[in-house]
């Protein structure tokens, strides 16, 4: 139970930063939002690579072959965190940019093209 | 030097002349860092050419860092490279020289960030095409988009850039982490990222979980793929991204997106998906229908040629899903080969409204009524476009879609290829009424009380910079490259043995896992296209049709009426393509729904 | 769309997915007994193979090496796209954070808060390259070490004002810097993809178990990324800075 409870918080928070994102009146709450619905893919990932009751896999003050977790996911995570700062950031100056020549970041009242 | 040395040299030698041209890059003028990039360009063309053609003698299968399998577990990364990823592989690198070789004369002073995004762009494609582990194609995925949404905002003066660039950045960041839950997923259910042990792990029942993993997947990269409804950024982008970028993004990006599903379906989860087929062809097909008449339906009547050539690529998008959709090594072999034709003569369209900025400062098809008469090497390129769209013979996607054709039928829907023809026209036949416009002055008096969409500011200077003989080059070499492809002797049947190869799960896991050598590529008799040619002129005519009742049709007594009827009609349509990002995302959460439900419901 | 009519797609679609993500979980191993096999692999065979304690570091740097490399662009590409959008005037490069300008919102800046920061950059100094060196001993390595270090920076636009912190992050050196760690990565594999036809094969001697100057190539793409990403996040921040001054034609007091 506890453990599908672990797998459900990720689903959550992956759809409510969806919804944060399509309701948003605000570029900046937008990319923020974006940053959430990512950081529930961290939460799976390293979930999916736990082991109860074991240790880092880092072995400098225990011995190879102690019970460790999956090294894996923390690299794929770490990966994936790299990724989503640095497309945020990107998406940021992006926002910066707009609201700097039109005053405004409500997504409603800035549309590139129409039809 | 080995083939199997090619691999990591295409993808990785990009990477360090993007990183020479940022260190010297303040340094010397740009015209040296311009230069480099088309060497680079080109050295990664011959290179994964070469790649290509070795992989017919047998998958190539390079392991990074040595780390070949042990007892039948992968430890490292492997690039898989069949004859059908090399191919496209090359084509990418082919085009982005093109591209760099039409920008030559675009830009002026911009600093060294172009080349070194533009090399960047290709390693990462090159990279995607090539690989055989799933978590690097995410990472190339996100390559491919950071470098992408960055070149898309370069005209940073204007704010619609941007905000295009915003849209597809947001977008596409979505479709990549529904890609991640998937990998996710499918890491917990088999604890591999390399695609032939997954597919080996996953063995051959589908439950919930393999089912849903295989959909979160495909909905992220068929976001990349332009699918609807998940379409909505590409035509934002494209009407504000720089022209060379244009090309490549509907030239090979788009098709990219595809190309990975098609992949992670026969590579990962065709063994395990086998049983429902049919399930998932009706699904595919269904998606591919609406999207490939949302797009056909909004070319017609689009003023900024950019974003009509862009809602082409999107309808065009839709019959190459429902070429995938029919699940068979030739429906794969009809996709390999409309892609390239697609491409190439995409490109060259998209060249010619770079063209049509360069020396008349818009591509607003009414500012330009009548402009274009007398320049008839530019009439007949955009002419030739098309027609190659609709699918004329000997055009590339002609034998593309005689190869769909086969394929259609083999499986039982022999009318499926009708009803692609006539949206593949539909797109032709908008092309050819802008032409009509622009050229001779033809069509509608303009509507005076229509707005003015805001427009894009020239992308160079223009008028007294004389005739830019390398644009025209580039152009005119694409649009007969496109009409080349069809013209290669055996092209169909080395596209049949790619797909069979392409299909081949089993050989496949043998090559990578157990690293037995590979066979070579058997090449099937093509059938006969002869029974194609007269589909394929068809679609022409039916072009030339279109366009006509287009231009002409408010000189007939109903016309005029029929023309509002149809205009209302299609008023829904046009009224969601609104340019606010946050529907954008709405419709992305829907279609991922409906694709979820749909095939989690059908498939247990 | 309406917003009405968004919110209801987005209530209708999101409630969809989120049982269908649902059902898909339900069908992974319980938590907490992850079955393996590439974890259990690699655990079992890397420090033996590599002398490395700190496995997710081989990971990351050796058996996934190439990830690292496309991540690492990724950051290379997102600093470069952040300086084409930020830069207000491409040909005024060379002198432009340094020209004269006044801060757009006026908070004074205590002395409270140029103390701490100053106490906080020597910390963090030691701090971030003590992570990023020691990335295959223990926890750690050049991504976080960079990142720790790279917010010596922000400390110092705090801490010191604008004006310091252009002074010591200047644009054209840090790009070169940024750019060489980059590329330092791909040569290093192109070099190994020469030497041993395999790309990133860790081709340098492993030395001791436990020895700072240990396993080989790992230490030395660690060090790689350490520096280019900590050069890419000041860019960074320095564009980023860079938007809350405003151009003054007179010249301002320090």
């Amino acid at each position: 139970m506890i453990g599908f409870l672990a797998f459900a918080v990720a689903a959550w928070v992956f759809v409510v930063g969806l919804y944060g994102m399509a309701t948003s009146r605000n570029l900046i709450h937008l990319i923020l939002c974006l940053s959430v619905t990512q950081s529930s893919t961290y939460v799976l990932i390293l979930e999916v690579g736990y082991r109860l009751g074991a240790t880092a896999p880092v072995f400098s003050d225990v011995l190879p072959g102690v019970r460790a977790v999956d090294p894996v996911v923390d690299a794929l995570t770490l990966t994936d965190i790299v990724v989503g700062a640095t497309a945020t950031a990107l998406l940021l100056a992006f926002a910066l940019r707009v609201h700097k020549k039109r005053q405004t970041l409500d997504p409603e009242a800035l549309r590139p093209m129409q039809g | 030097m080995t083939p199997e040395t090619l691999a990591p040299l295409a993808f990785a030698v990009p990477l360090a002349v993007a990183a020479l041209c940022a260190a010297i890059g303040p340094f010397v003028p740009r015209r040296v860092l311009d230069a480099l990039a088309i060497a680079t360009g080109l050295f990664c063309t011959v290179a994964c050419a070469l790649l290509a053609q070795a992989a017919t003698r047998g998958t190539i299968v390079h392991w990074f860092g040595g780390w070949t399998p042990r007892h039948g577990i992968a430890l490292g990364i492997a690039f898989t490279v069949d004859p059908a990823g090399g191919a496209l592989a090359a084509f990418a690198a082919f085009l982005s020289t093109a591209a760099l070789l039409f920008a030559w004369t675009y830009y002026d002073e911009s600093g060294p960030p172009f080349p070194v995004l533009m090399l960047t762009f290709m390693s990462a494609l090159i990279g995607f095409f090539l690989t055989g582990d799933l978590f690097n194609m995410f990472v190339f995925f996100e390559l491919m988009g950071v470098a992408a949404y960055a070149l898309t905002a370069y005209r940073t003066e204007d704010e619609s850039a941007v905000l295009g660039a915003f849209a597809f950045g947001v977008l596409n960041s979505v479709g990549a982490f529904l890609v991640l839950l998937g990998i996710a997923l499918v890491y917990g259910r088999t604890g591999a990222l390399n695609m032939a042990q997954i597919s080996h792990a996953l063995g051959t029942h589908a439950d919930a979980l393999i089912v849903l993993a295989f959909a979160f997947v495909a909905a992220g990269l068929l976001v990349k793929a332009a699918l609807a409804p998940f379409h909505f950024w590409l035509a934002d982008a494209h009407a504000v991204a720089p022209t060379p970028l244009c090309v490549l993004f509907s030239g090979i990006m788009v098709q990219a997106g595809l190309y990975a599903v098609a992949r992670v379906y026969w590579s990962v989860f065709s063994g395990a998906l086998g049983g429902h087929e049919q399930t998932l062809r009706t699904v595919l097909i269904v998606f591919g229908l609406v999207t490939a008449f949302t797009g056909a339906f909004m070319c017609f009547g689009q003023r900024h040629f950019k974003r009509l050539l862009a809602f082409s690529t999107i309808a065009h998008t839709g019959i190459l899903v429902c070429a995938f959709a029919l699940l068979s090594a030739h429906g794969v072999a009809g996709m390999i080969v409309y892609v390239l034709g697609h491409g190439l003569t995409k490109g060259g369209l998209f060249m010619c409204s770079g063209i049509l900025l360069n020396r008349l400062g818009t591509v607003d098809v009414e500012q330009l009524r009548g402009k274009l008469s007398g320049e008839w090497v530019g009439i007949v390129a955009i002419a030739l476009g098309a027609l190659a769209l609709a699918g004329m013979p000997p055009f590339g996607t002609f034998l593309g879609s005689s190869l769909i054709e086969h394929a259609a039928e083999d499986v039982g829907l022999g009318w499926l290829p009708w009803v692609l023809l006539i949206a593949a026209a539909l797109t032709g036949g908008s092309v050819l009424n802008a032409l009509g416009r622009m050229a001779f002055g033809w069509g509608p008096p303009p509507d005076p009380e229509a707005k003015t969409p805001q427009f894009e500011s020239p992308e160079a200077n223009q008028g007294d910079k004389g005739f830019p003989l390398m644009m025209y080059a580039c152009a005119a070499f694409l649009i007969v490259c496109a009409c080349a492809i069809g013209l290669i002797p055996r092209a169909a049947s080395a596209a049949l043995g790619a797909g069979e190869r392409f299909v081949d799960r089993a050989g496949q896991l043998a090559i990578v896992l157990k690293e037995t050598p590979g066979a070579p590529l058997a090449l099937p008799p093509a059938e006969p296209i002869t029974s194609s040619l007269a589909s394929g002129l068809l679609a022409a005519v039916l072009a030339v049709a279109f366009a006509a009742l287009a231009l002409f049709a408010h000189r007939l007594p109903s016309g005029a009426d029929a023309t509002k009827v149809l205009e209302t009609m299609l008023k829904p349509l046009r009224r969601i393509h609104d340019g606010v990002v946050t529907d954008y995302v709405a419709w992305l959460a829907a279609g991922t729904a409906a694709l979820g439900t749909a095939l989690a419901a059908w498939m247990r | 769309m309406s917003s009405r009519a968004r919110t209801a797609m987005i209530l209708v679609s999101g409630a969809v997915m989120l049982v269908l993500i649902l059902f898909a979980v339900a069908g992974l191993p319980p938590f907490g007994h992850y079955p393996g096999p590439y974890g259990d692999v690699l655990n079992t065979v890397a420090p033996h193979e590599r002398q490395i304690p700190n496995i997710v570091t081989a990971v990351n740097f050796d058996y996934r090496g190439v990830d690292t490399l496309g991540e690492e662009y990724i950051l290379f590409a997102a600093v470069a796209g952040i300086a084409l959008v930020l830069r207000q005037d491409r040909k005024r490069t060379k002198d432009e954070p340094l020209a004269p300008s006044r801060t757009l919102h006026t908070t004074a800046r205590t002395d409270a808060v140029s103390a701490f920061a100053a106490l906080a950059i020597a910390v963090t100094i030691a701090f971030g390259a003590y992570l990023g060196i020691h990335a295959s001993q223990t926890p750690g390595g050049g991504f976080q070490g960079g990142t720790i270090l790279s917010g010596v920076g922000v400390l110092i636009f705090f801490g010191l004002g604008y004006r310091a912190f252009a002074k010591l992050t200047r644009k054209e050196p840090l790009e070169t810097v940024e750019a060489i760690g980059a590329g330092a990565y791909a040569v290093i594999g192109l070099a190994t993809l020469v030497a041993t036809g395999a790309f990133l094969k860790n081709a340098l001697p492993l030395g001791g178990e436990g020895q700072l100057f240990s396993t080989g190539t790992i230490g030395v793409i660690n060090l790689c990324v350490l520096v280019e990403v900590c050069a890419g996040f000041l860019l960074l921040y320095l564009d980023f800075a860079h938007q809350t001054r405003v151009e003054e034609p007179e010249p301002s007091q320090e």
